[in-house]
C-alpha cells in the first residue's frame, strides 16, 4: 500500500502550466527523492499534498484515502520541513515546539518529553534563546524538530539542505539517514548528490512533467557506462597504436597516462583483456569511468529537451 | 482552536500589542477627563484672558465626554486600526502559514481565533479605560451618567470592531500590511464622509456608529435609533467575519 498517491495532478498559474498530469505512489518506508531543476515544479507538488494551495485536476490519496484542500486529519501523521523555515521571532525554539505539538492534539503528559527527543534527535541545544538569534543551521534543524514531535508517518521534507553551508547539509542528510529507517520521507531537492546519498527511489520532474521514475541503484545500473579507462607500463602512445586495431572497441582515446575506450557490451571487456596480455601489454590500472545520479539526470534531461 | 487562541495571545502578549492597547486607553481616559478638568487654567496660563474678554464657562463632566470620545474616535481607533492589521497579517507577511497549516489546524479556527482575540483586546482595553474615565470623573465633576456612558460605549465598541473586522476581512485577501491597512483606512474615511448623511435609512448605517455614542450623551438622538444601529452594526461584523473565513478557506498559503 502506497502512503502518498498523486493521481494526475495538475496546477496552472495563470496560463502558466506549473503541474502537468504529475503522478507518484510514494511506498512506505523508502526515502522517495523528488528531484528537479528550481521551478520544475517540485515545490508545487509539495504544496498541493499539504493544501497550501488548491489544485486545477488531479487526486491526491493518503494511505488510500482521498484527501482535498479541506482535510486535516491527514496531517496529523504528516511532518513537512520547508526550505526555508520561517518561525515567530519573539518564541524560544521550545515554545515553538509546544505550539506544533499542541497543534497535533497529542498528550500533554508527553509533551515534555517528546520535545526533549525532538531536541536531542536533531542535536540542537534547549535554550532561552530567542529563533530569532538562530543560524540558518540551527533554524532548519528546529524545523525537522517540530516535524518529528508527532512521529510522522510521511515526512516531508522540501529542499532542507538547498539554505546550508556543507557541514550543515551533511548533517541534515544524516538526520535522513537516522529517519529512514522508522518513517516515510519525500524528500525534495535539486542536489543530486544528496539524493543518492540518502534516496531509495527517485523521480524527476522537468516542466511539470514526471520523466524518469524508478529505484536509484536500477537508474544508475541501466544508464551505466560502458567506458573504461586503462593505464600501462607503456607509453599511452603505443598503447593506443595497438589498440586502435581491436574492432571490439570504439571512442579510443589518448590520455596522459594511458587511453579511455568504450567497449559494445559488458562481456567484451574479457576479450580486450585477453588480447592486451597476449600482446604482452601490462595493465596498471584497468577502470570503469561510473556514472553518477547527475550524468544520468543530465543525460535524461537533455533527452528530454532535445 | 486552543492552540491557535494560545498562539494569538502568545504573539499579543510577547510583542505588547495586549500592553499598548490598555495602556493607551487608560492614558486617552485620564487625559480626556484632565484636559475638559484644567482646559480653563491651561488657557488662562498660555493667554491672558483678560485682554481677550471672551467669557469662559466652568468645565462640566459633558467637556469631559466630548474629550473622551474626540481621543477615542481618533488616536485610539488610529493606533487601534495599525495594530489590529499588524495582527492579522503577521503570520501572511512572516511567512509563518506553511509550518503552521502543515498542522491539523482548521482556517477557520484560525480566523476565528484572531476575531476573538480581537473582540476580547478590544473589549478590555475599553473596560479598562471606561472604569478609569469613570472614576476620574465622578472625582472631579462628581456627577457621572453611568448607564447612558455604558450604553454609548457599546456603540463605539461596535464601530471597533467593525473596523477591526473590516481590516481582518482584507487581511485575508492581501499578502501584505500596507494594502489591508490602506484599504480599513480609506473605509474608515468613507465612513467619515458618510457620516454626513444621516437621512431616512442612512441614519441607521454602522458608520453612524462613530458619532452616535457622543450624541447619546448629549441627547440628541434616540435610544430607538442608537440600538437599531447597533445592532445593524453587530449583523454587520457577523457579515464580515464570514466573509473572512470564506476568503482565507480559498487563500493560497505561499
Amino acid at each position: 500500500m502506497s502512503i502518498l498517491r498523486i493521481e494526475n495532478l495538475t496546477k496552472y498559474y495563470g496560463d502558466f502550466k506549473a503541474l502537468d498530469n504529475v503522478s507518484i505512489a510514494i511506498d512506505k518506508n523508502e526515502v522517495y527523492g523528488f528531484i528537479g531543476r528550481n521551478g520544475a515544479g517540485k515545490t508545487t507538488t509539495i504544496n498541493a499534498v499539504l493544501s497550501f494551495l488548491k489544485y486545477d485536476s488531479g487526486k491526491l490519496f493518503f494511505e488510500d484515502k482521498q484527501i482535498n484542500s479541506e482535510s486535516i486529519e491527514y496531517k496529523k501523521y504528516i511532518g513537512y520541513v520547508p526550505d526555508v523555515p520561517s518561525f515567530p521571532r519573539y518564541l524560544t525554539a521550545r515554545e515553538f515546539l509546544m505550539f506544533a505539538y499542541d497543534s497535533y492534539g497529542l498528550p500533554k503528559s508527553q509533551r515534555s518529553q517528546t520535545i526533549d527527543e525532538a531536541f536531542a534527535s536533531v542535536q540542537l541545544a534547549d535554550t532561552t534563546q530567542k529563533i530569532s538569534s538562530f543560524s540558518r543551521g540551527m533554524k532548519q534543524r528546529l524545523a525537522i524538530a517540530q516535524a518529528l514531535l508527532n512521529k510522522p508517518k510521511l515526512l516531508i521534507m522540501d529542499e532542507p539542505t538547498s539554505a546550508l553551508d556543507p557541514l550543515g547539509r551533511r548533517d541534515v542528510l544524516e538526520i535522513i539517514k537516522n529517519l529512514k529507517q522508522s518513517m516515510t520521507v519525500f524528500y525534495s531537492t535539486h542536489i543530486l548528490e544528496d539524493a543518492q546519498k540518502v534516496c531509495d527511489r527517485i523521480g524527476l520532474i522537468e516542466n511539470g512533467k514526471i520523466i524518469l521514475e524508478d529505484r536509484v541503484d536500477n537508474i544508475i545500473q541501466a544508464q551505466q557506462s560502458l567506458e573504461y579507462l586503462l593505464e600501462s607500463s607503456v607509453s599511452p602512445e603505443s598503447l593506443y597504436n595497438k589498440m586502435k586495431t581491436m574492432d571490439m572497441i570504439s571512442n579510443l582515446q589518448k590520455k596522459p597516462l594511458g587511453v579511455s575506450f568504450t567497449i559494445k557490451s559488458k562481456e567484451t571487456i574479457r576479450e580486450v583483456i585477453k588480447q592486451l596480455l597476449e600482446a604482452n601489454i601490462d595493465i596498471v590500472t584497468l577502470r570503469k569511468q561510473e556514472k553518477s545520479l547527475e550524468d544520468v539526470f543530465v543525460e535524461v534531461l537533455h533527452e528530454n529537451t532535445v | 482552536m486552543k492552540t491557535l487562541f494560545k498562539y494569538d495571545f502568545t504573539y499579543l502578549w510577547k510583542t505588547s500589542k495586549f500592553i499598548i492597547i490598555i495602556v493607551l486607553g487608560i492614558f486617552l481616559a485620564m487625559l480626556s477627563v484632565l484636559t475638559a478638568y484644567f482646559l480653563n487654567d491651561i488657557l488662562q496660563s498660555a493667554f491672558d484672558m483678560d485682554e481677550f474678554c471672551i467669557p469662559i464657562t466652568e468645565p462640566t463632566v459633558y467637556d469631559a465626554y466630548g474629550e473622551f470620545f474626540n481621543n477615542f474616535t481618533q488616536i485610539y481607533l488610529m493606533v487601534v486600526l495599525f495594530l489590529s492589521v499588524a495582527f492579522f497579517t503577521r503570520d501572511t507577511t512572516k511567512d509563518h502559514l506553511p509550518l503552521i497549516f502543515s498542522k491539523p489546524l482548521s482556517r477557520k479556527h484560525y480566523v476565528l481565533s484572531k476575531s476573538i482575540w480581537y473582540i476580547t483586546l478590544i473589549f478590555i482595553g475599553l473596560a479598562v479605560s471606561i472604569a478609569i474615565f469613570m472614576t476620574y470623573s465622578y472625582l472631579l465633576f462628581e456627577v457621572f451618567h453611568v448607564g447612558r456612558f455604558i450604553v454609548a460605549m457599546l456603540g463605539f465598541y461596535v464601530f471597533l470592531l467593525i473596523i477591526g473586522h473590516i481590516a481582518l476581512l482584507f487581511s485575508m485577501l492581501f499578502k501584505s500590511y500596507l494594502a489591508p491597512a490602506a484599504l480599513t483606512f480609506g473605509v474608515f474615511i468613507l465612513f467619515t464622509i458618510l457620516n454626513m448623511f444621516d437621512q431616512g435609512i442612512l441614519k441607521y448605517l454602522p458608520n453612524q456608529l462613530l458619532q452616535y455614542p457622543n450624541l447619546l450623551l448629549l441627547e440628541q438622538i434616540s435610544y430607538t435609533t442608537f440600538l437599531i444601529t447597533t445592532v445593524i452594526g453587530t449583523i454587520t461584523i457577523g457579515l464580515l467575519l464570514f466573509g473572512a473565513v470564506q476568503l482565507f478557506k480559498r487563500k493560497s498559503l505561499l
